[in-house]
């Protein structure tokens, strides 16, 4: 049985969701890689942000984010470039590697085909006119690979992940913090072209180098995922979908 | 990361109730997003930098923010630059065939540098507008509002306990760097993108379970404290809005709908060539 009371959302503890909140704001400004050309860094959020999907699952997991990023953006405003709407990313990010680690994949697959098809709406209107605007087209490249590897692995990654089985178990976060990072990825470029009027020349640039940034962020989703699983395991602490099987 | 403080004050925007704080903070974000005119998002800014002078606030403070989005705003006016579609062309020079979508011409519009001065400012709007009401504002009166705006108090009291722990939170990552560091583990700061992935699993793994750790303790705590038990809650200090606040309150949704109505009507702000 999940466990419920007004201390806890989606059967997790309250307690757990303002830690790990907390654990998103910080880590959003320890730097990870410089991005080049860009003169900014891609921080270890990103690595952070999909596992407290994983970690709490597609409520208390997307309300951890949420919280961690609009703390983040109301004490230290510095990147918060959306103003108030900053924190949406971050938690479509963490809802959709909630969903697929708790074997909601057909939900995961609607949020990240529903953002695909926004972003192929919003360009059609905002950058109709623009002589770069064929790069639409190409741009979400790894977001369908991504589209198409949820549908054709269908509940495997949730599989994978719950298994707790270390041949299986780096894979399913690997896909599950992909499919996440893509569909923040996919909120950030559709919120930047409406409210910046952001031009599609640029993106001719970015589709050089989003899919490197988005890997990198999946697989050092991965390498912290791993050890985390079995180290919170090893430390009883009842947490992520291995931690809660009847929650699936 | 250095967070932004509340500087108390007695202020007439220090006195406002935070609920209308964050109504005014609504309205400057949807009237720096409806304009699109590089002298009305500059009059906007200007309000935003008069507020931030007329409240006292350190410039040491917008020293920081103007440093981080520097970066950000040069390249947010590159962009526009170089790529925004235009009719009235300014530069035009040739540049090598070979540099992808330029064609052999690279060309500057009025268009492109006019509406990368207007992201320009729309940008330095939004930034600074949040910490303003940060530091004119108590982080509890902050949570109040936000509660008394419907936000259930079990998520309200997420966001102060996680507000809470960040200090916490940072000093742990600090010492756990410092510690990895005395290892002679300095892939943080000077490895490739592989030891630098590396690197980044001792970092965040214990201070991930750490943080757990505590909030397992946290949990303990609660619940030993009933937690959650009573559907009434009272608090120690209650909001109430006074009539300024009202006034204030009407005043500022009142102006921004008539500019939103005059922006979709009579393209009031809107950027024309």
């Amino acid at each position: 049985m999940a466990r419920r009371g007004r201390a806890r959302i989606d059967g997790v503890h309250i307690a757990y969701i303002a830690i790990l909140a907390a654990a998103c704001t910080i880590t959003a400004y320890i730097p990870a890689f410089p991005v080049i050309g860009v003169g900014g860094t891609m921080s270890a959020g990103m690595f952070v942000v999909p596992l407290v999907g994983v970690l709490l699952g597609p409520t208390a997991g997307t309300l951890a984010a949420a919280i961690g990023a609009f703390l983040g953006q109301i004490v230290a405003p510095y990147g918060a470039v959306f103003g108030l709407i900053t924190f949406l990313c971050p938690m479509v990010g963490a809802a959709v590697a909630g969903l697929l680690a708790f074997k909601k994949w057909r939900h995961a697959a609607v949020v990240l085909g529903g953002l695909i098809l926004l972003w192929y709406v919003i360009t059609s209107i905002l950058w109709a006119g623009d002589p770069h605007a064929y790069i639409r087209w190409y741009f979400p490249f790894l977001h369908i690979a991504s589209f198409i590897s949820v549908i054709a692995l269908r509940g495997r990654i949730g599989d994978w992940i719950v298994s707790g089985d270390l041949k299986k178990l780096p894979f399913g976060i690997f896909f599950a913090a992909l499919a996440g990072l893509l569909s923040e990825h996919m909120v950030g470029n559709s919120i930047y072209i409406t409210l910046y009027s952001g031009p599609a020349g640029p993106f001719s640039f970015v589709i050089t180098i989003y899919w490197i940034e988005r890997l990198l962020g999946a697989i050092g989703a991965t390498l912290i995922g791993t050890p985390l699983a079995i180290a919170l395991s090893r430390a009883r602490l009842e947490l992520g979908p291995w931690g809660l099987p009847d929650r699936g | 990361m250095s967070l932004v403080h509340y500087y108390p004050g007695e202020s007439f925007f220090h006195e406002l109730d935070s609920r209308v704080k964050m109504i005014w903070l609504v309205c400057m974000f949807l009237l720096a997003f409806s304009f699109n005119s590089p002298i009305h998002l500059g009059v906007l800014l200007l309000l935003t930098l008069a507020l931030w002078l007329r409240l006292h606030f350190p410039f040491s403070e917008m020293k920081m923010f103007l440093k981080a989005l520097t970066m950000i705003a040069a390249i947010t006016f590159l962009f526009q630059l170089l790529f925004y579609p235009g009719k009235h062309v300014v530069v035009s020079c040739p540049v090598p065939r070979w540099l992808p979508y330029f064609r052999g011409t690279l060309r500057v519009t009025l268009e492109g540098i006019v509406n990368g001065i207007a992201m320009i400012l729309r940008l330095f709007t939004i930034v600074l507008t949040m910490p303003i009401m940060m530091m004119a504002t108590p982080i509890e009166h902050v949570v109040m509002g936000l509660i008394k705006l419907g936000l259930p108090y079990e998520i309200a009291f997420a966001i102060t306990t996680s507000l809470n722990l960040v200090p916490t939170l940072q000093s742990d990552a600090r010492m756990i760097m410092d510690a990895q560091k005395a290892r002679a583990f300095a892939s943080f700061e000077k490895g490739g993108v592989r030891e630098k992935l590396k690197a980044y699993t001792p970092l965040l793994v214990p201070l991930l379970v750490g943080s757990l750790k505590k909030g397992q303790r946290l949990e303990v705590a609660m619940e030993s404290r009933a937690f959650g038990a009573f559907e009434e809650r009272t608090y120690l200090k209650e909001l109430k809005m006074r009539r300024s606040d009202y006034a204030f309150v009407a005043l500022t949704i009142g102006l921004t709908a008539a500019c939103i109505a005059a922006r979709l009507s009579i393209g009031f702000g809107a950027f024309k060539l």
